[in-house]
């Protein structure tokens, strides 16, 4: 079983390293934004642009996210393929998560999990595990995406008991 | 098809991009355009041999024209063979869609745009049955906009320059930008729709993303564009000819809210700032005061030295992150390093705490919007002016004034628009002939055009 794991998670940093745009991309985003949220404000710090970006609600991302609008580097139509749900999820709570982490619970974090493939009873374990591994898995402030993915998954792997319920 | 009857006699799709269409004047001429998209669905499927490489066959672009013909005209599948659609058959079963919720993002009036609010819809997941919505899918239409001028920007949005676009987009992101980003409080509206008014609207939906509106700040806006796509879903629901002149969201959503057996279960999703605040509240003043010396020390020092338990600390420390993350959202500024190293003292620091944090009651900080006032309103005034003497004023105070019930606005605020008002001052009026009258007369029954006030206390951040 844990073996298993071993070899999942050596498939997931593979995919992650070599996934193209998402992984690569060098974080672009400071606490203003989470992950893909930080792209709304992108080039248009002055607080005109801002308030018009929510007078019509014309968010970022309206070519990726277009319906019917086929295929870009992550999104069908649209819709996010399930290879990269994770990442996607990880990179628009990137402020989120970690402190959720902190806290040992929360919204983001249950989702997060379920995305990891966690057992809804382990959901709970698993808000306990990073908040214990807090340090481990958000060493430092500026930690990358990918490098903050591939430490839930180490954490994980190291759990006797969560290695087993998250089996990712 | 979205034909509207005009003024001028005929009608008129509301549809303006050209590939909504097969017809070259299918806008304008819907019995061109249906024969125009029958010989369309005959196309063989070899025809995707000439097409690039993303076409995809008109059966398939228009899966809710082909579905109806189909049962009006009891096509024969031996003549008309159904066309497998892949693309479009992945795209509708990626959400599981098993109910949607309507969403009504409110007013924030740190950010004068925002004072309409803003709708979009919420596609729940069948079997997660309302547990984590996070991971549904929204459905979302909004102006794609092309200026970042100011003026240029009023003047194409009220003439509908702008394309307005329907998308998809996760929910965590929609709550990313709206709860966080620019803390706004998210009502969600859970509607009864059977599955076949979900797929019907879907399958609309699917059709609209091939297409744009032109999109108008007042009339053919985000809430306009969300009720007809339920419209779709429902054909009994006649929801956007209840607008003339204008559809505001926040009466967009009562009049959802009006009509029967539609609306189910409302859930309240606080905005950061809602957050922090009720967590405040919770808080007794020294731990207040603690959380105060935190913010402008920017150290745990202090901290150290409180004699809290376990769990006021973590109410203590959660309160501070969360304003040290909307000081950084509300300023749009990147963090100092100095702010870095802080708010990762605190996140450390509430890890190693090891507790769970102390359960606060998220009440909303205001009523939700369906229960506040109509925004179209008359008022006659009486009142005197130094000088001028005695008046009476008409005016039509739009959307809410300080004077008006508070339920369901923000508290202590007024958010006017185009407010037009004349005065009559009997006394001058008397001396002077209407044509006569001096300019300054006239001057106070000015047309102001847009008007926020707000009388909420400041926090103590």
């Amino acid at each position: 079983m844990r073996h298993g794991c071993l070899l999942a998670l050596r498939g997931l940093s593979v995919t992650l390293l070599t996934a193209p745009g998402w992984a690569q991309k060098a974080p672009k985003y400071g606490m203003a934004g989470c992950g893909l949220g930080a792209q709304v404000f992108e080039g248009q710090n002055d607080r005109v642009s801002q308030v018009l970006a929510a007078t019509t609600n014309s968010t970022f991302g309206a070519q990726r996210f277009g319906i019917s609008s086929g295929t870009s580097e992550c999104t069908t139509d649209g819709v996010i393929g399930s290879e990269h749900a994770l990442e996607a999820f990880a990179e628009a709570n990137f402020v989120c998560l970690p402190q959720e982490m902190a806290q040992g619970e929360g919204e983001h974090l249950r989702a997060f999990a379920s995305l990891l493939g966690c057992s809804a009873e382990s959901v709970n374990d698993f808000g306990r595990l990073t908040q214990r591994q807090y340090t481990r898995i958000v060493p430092r402030d500026a930690v990358t995406r990918v490098e903050f993915l591939d430490a839930v998954q180490r954490t994980i792997a190291g759990d006797p008991v969560l290695s087993r319920t998250c089996p990712g | 098809m979205h034909y509207k009857p005009q003024w001028l006699g005929g009608v008129k799709s509301e549809a303006d991009g050209p590939g909504f269409f097969f017809h070259p004047r299918g806008q304008v001429d819907p019995q061109g355009e249906l024969e125009a998209t029958l010989e369309a669905f005959f196309v063989g499927a070899s025809a995707k041999g000439q097409q690039p490489q993303a076409w995809q066959h008109p059966q398939c672009r228009f899966p809710a024209r082909y579905d109806w013909l189909k049962a009006q005209l009891a096509f024969d599948p031996s003549k008309l063979p159904e066309q497998p659609c892949p693309r479009f058959e992945a795209w509708r079963e990626a959400p599981h869609a098993g109910s949607v919720s309507l969403i009504f993002a409110s007013y924030y009036l740190s950010n004068p745009a925002s004072m309409f609010g803003h709708t979009f819809l919420r596609l729940n997941h069948k079997r997660r049955q309302g547990t984590q919505n996070l991971l549904d899918y929204g459905i979302n239409y909004a102006a794609i906009t092309t200026t970042h001028n100011g003026i240029l920007f009023a003047i194409i949005g009220i003439a509908g320059g702008f394309e307005g676009r329907f998308a998809n987009f996760p929910y965590y992101m929609k709550v990313q930008e709206y709860s966080n980003l620019e803390s706004r409080d998210l009502w969600e509206y859970d509607l009864y729709f059977t599955q076949e008014q979900i797929d019907r609207m879907l399958r609309h939906l699917w059709e609209l993303g091939s297409t744009f509106f032109w999109y108008y700040f007042f009339q053919e806006n985000c809430s306009y564009h969300i009720l007809s796509l339920l419209e779709v879903a429902k054909p009994q629901l006649h929801l956007t000819d209840q607008f003339f002149f204008r559809v505001i969201p926040a009466d967009a959503v009562r009049l959802i809210s009006r009509q029967e057996g539609l609306v189910g279960r409302v859930v309240y999703r606080p905005s950061l700032l809602t957050q922090f605040t009720q967590k405040r509240r919770a808080m007794q003043a020294r731990e207040v005061d603690l959380l105060q010396h935190l913010l402008r020390a920017k150290s745990l020092h202090l901290f150290d030295e409180s004699a809290l338990d376990l769990g006021r600390q973590a109410l203590v420390l959660d309160d501070t992150i969360d304003i040290v993350q909307y000081q950084n959202m509300a300023h749009r500024e990147t963090l100092s390093s100095e702010d870095h190293e802080f708010r990762r003292q605190l996140l450390v620091r509430r890890s190693q705490l090891g507790v769970s944090s102390p359960h606060v009651p998220q009440d909303p900080l205001s009523t939700r919007p369906e229960v506040g006032h109509g925004t179209s309103r008359l008022r006659l005034a009486v009142g005197a002016d130094e000088g001028k003497g005695p008046f009476v004023e008409l005016s039509s105070p739009s959307f809410h004034d300080l004077l008006d019930p508070e339920e369901g606005f923000p508290p202590h605020a007024q958010i006017q628009l185009l407010t037009p008002s004349v005065r009559y001052y009997p006394e001058v009026h008397r001396a002077n002939p209407v044509w006569r009258m001096p300019f300054s007369t006239w001057k106070r029954g000015c047309l102001r055009p847009l008007r926020l006030t707000s009388g909420s206390p400041r926090g103590p951040w």
